[in-house]
């Protein structure tokens, strides 16, 4: 069947049918987005901590705007091709178009990645710092490790899955307790938990007083099921490994650890017992921010200096250090605060004072203070300005101190994905969905570029209202890129 | 729109224009962040009329609704009551006004 009103117009709407279509579908669009939008309102009004700005790397979003605006008019230079009835410059403009819409999506990607692989831990002080993992074993500076002698199995919720953790596990056999070599595989489990059945029957079968069937149960279990032979009073089955065993163990892994010994969370039912490595997290710090733990206390700069954070740095001069740059960096910044509380309060003596409303202080990141120090060296004491972060620290690795903090002190942990915050969740979902559509809209318009030729060579215009109706989706696409742009990155 | 080629090649000066335009203003959005303009609600406030420009600019020239037809405008004028009317539920469950005052 031809579909109608490809070309010309239907007479009650006085459009060509997907026109209509594109627009509606774009009413709805505006919708699924202002929901969006509006929640983004929500949780910035009512965040009760210093809403992050300048947190996102402007270059990043700068460029991917120019990128976008640039494919909008290169679709538009598209259409107007086909309108002429130019194939080729047609082809030309919208190979541009679908290379920005590649190149947007390569520059979010490397973003994304940066804010995945940076993280951000709380301690239980209030300090926060925010850094890097190490480069060699970064899966070890934040799991728990452990050097295993012996694993203690559970007969009936145990399961293989700790095999997961064990690093070399091809070089370790597993011994029993009465020397039998064992390979705790999921059909070893299996096996276990088959053999608890059929001792059950036989128990039962012997309680009933079927002497006949409970020998034969028995007689299986003797012969198929030696196994249960080794299992203690509570029915574990305590293993021997030929050769420590490495164990990392995610921190949410783990039910608790000691020095000597190790519980999996319940659903593994699984025990180490050994020696404990490590169970601490070990960062390069790039950021400190005591905004949240000086609320607490005064004098201000006094409480800096007690922050458990520099207890723990692997080389204390360097801690020691940072400590000095820090205070010294945040001495002046804290009498303005002050001042300004002071001065507000003087102000509004009716009026409730809300801190957290007030403090919009700026993250301070540590190459940033360096910078500002030098800066303040050279001109001999001239004030440190704080300006609103806008360009992120490029480069300039001035000592990433590292730190080895327990994990006991450790409040909260997290990359900076949006699991961090309500901003970093509201913008993973909003620039995640907006990629998404940058994704749609590369494959329809490359569809176009492609396939297109055949629909151009027999009905031009039809191949041009085409590229109109995906023109006008590739130009919300835009327009929503333009609030977006600034309202992440900028404010 | 059916328009004839005659009057979409006079248009491609305009879309260039427009380009321009964006990416100025786009350049010009990144500019004012460095400005105070008193308080941060104010930036705020003139940042988004940057972006509503910048979004009229895409709407208006780009999308053709400088041209459509009279369906066009019917679709758009729901959208923009049901969008307004959702960003007022959203403030209208925001507001508190015992203890917010802003």
């Amino acid at each position: 069947m031809e579909i109608p009103y490809t070309v010309t117009a239907r007479p009650d709407t006085g459009l060509w049918n997907a026109k209509v279509g594109i627009w509606l579908f774009l009413a709805s669009e505006v919708m699924l987005f202002g929901g969006l939008f509006s929640s983004y309102i929500f949780l910035r009004l009512g965040a009760d901590y210093p809403w992050p700005m300048g947190e996102l790397q402007v270059g990043f979003g700068f460029v991917n705007t120019l990128v976008l605006i640039a494919s909008s008019v290169f679709v538009v230079y598209a259409w107007v091709a086909l309108k002429m009835r130019n194939w080729r410059r047609f082809q030309f403009w919208m190979f541009l178009v679908v290379a920005s819409a590649a190149l947007f999506l390569v520059n979010k990607s490397f973003e994304y990645h940066k804010k995945l692989t940076h993280y951000h831990a709380e301690l239980q002080d209030g300090t926060i710092i925010a850094g890097h993992l190490p480069k060699e074993n970064p899966k070890e500076a934040k799991s728990i490790v452990f050097e295993a002698s012996h694993v203690l199995v559970d007969s009936v919720s145990g399961s293989h899955y700790f095999l997961k953790y064990l690093e070399n596990k091809d070089d370790i056999r597993f011994v029993t307790e009465n020397g039998t070599e064992v390979n705790p595989s999921r059909k070893w489990f299996e096996k276990l938990k088959r053999g608890l059945k059929v001792r059950a029957k036989a128990d039962r079968l012997a309680a009933e007083g079927d002497t006949a069937g409970a020998d034969k149960a028995s007689a299986k279990l003797k012969e198929d099921y030696k196994i249960l032979g080794e299992l203690n009073e509570s029915g574990q089955v305590r293993l021997t490994l030929s050769q420590p065993g490495k164990f990392v163990v995610p921190r949410h892994k783990a039910l608790s650890w000691e020095d000597t010994k190790m519980d999996f969370t319940r659903g593994l039912a699984t025990s180490l017992e050994g020696k404990l490595v490590s169970a601490s997290l070990k960062l390069a710090v790039d950021e400190l921010d005591m905004r949240e733990y000086l609320r607490r206390d005064e004098p201000r700069d006094k409480v800096i200096s007690e922050s458990t954070l520099f207890t723990y740095f692997d080389d204390s001069a360097e801690g020691q250090q940072l400590l000095k740059d820090f205070t010294e960096y945040h001495t002046p910044l804290v009498a303005e605060y002050e001042a300004d509380v002071a001065e507000w309060k003087a102000k509004h003596p009716d009026k409730e004072f809300d801190e957290a409303a007030f403090m919009e202080w700026e993250r301070i990141k540590l190459d940033k203070l360096h910078k500002e120090l030098e800066k303040a060296h050279a001109e001999s004491g001239e004030g440190h300005e704080q300006q609103a972060a806008a360009g992120g620290s490029v480069g300039g690795h001035h000592a990433h101190p590292y730190v080895t903090i327990p994990f006991e002190d450790v409040r909260f942990f997290s990359n900076y994905g949006p699991r961090k915050n309500p901003f970093n969740a509201i913008y993973f979902t909003m620039t995640g969905l907006h990629g998404l559509h940058v994704l749609g809209g590369m494959f329809v318009l490359g569809y176009f570029l492609v396939f297109g030729r055949k629909l151009f060579l027999q009905n031009p215009e039809h191949m041009a209202n085409r590229v109109e109706v995906g023109g006008l989706f590739w130009h919300f696409v835009d327009l929503v890129w333009i609030f977006l742009f600034p309202i992440f990155y900028l404010m | 729109m059916a328009e004839s080629p005659e009057e979409v090649q006079k248009h491609m000066k305009a879309y260039t224009a427009v380009g321009a335009a964006l990416l100025v203003f786009t350049v010009i959005t990144v500019a004012v962040t460095y400005v105070d303009f008193g308080s941060h609600a104010i930036n705020v406030g003139v940042g988004l009329a940057i972006a509503t420009f910048k979004a009229g600019l895409v709407a208006y020239i780009f999308m053709h609704l400088n041209h459509e037809r009279p369906m066009i405008y019917r679709i758009l004028v729901f959208t923009f009551f049901f969008v307004a009317g959702m960003f007022l539920l959203f403030l209208l469950a925001h507001s508190d006004p015992i203890t917010r005052f802003r």
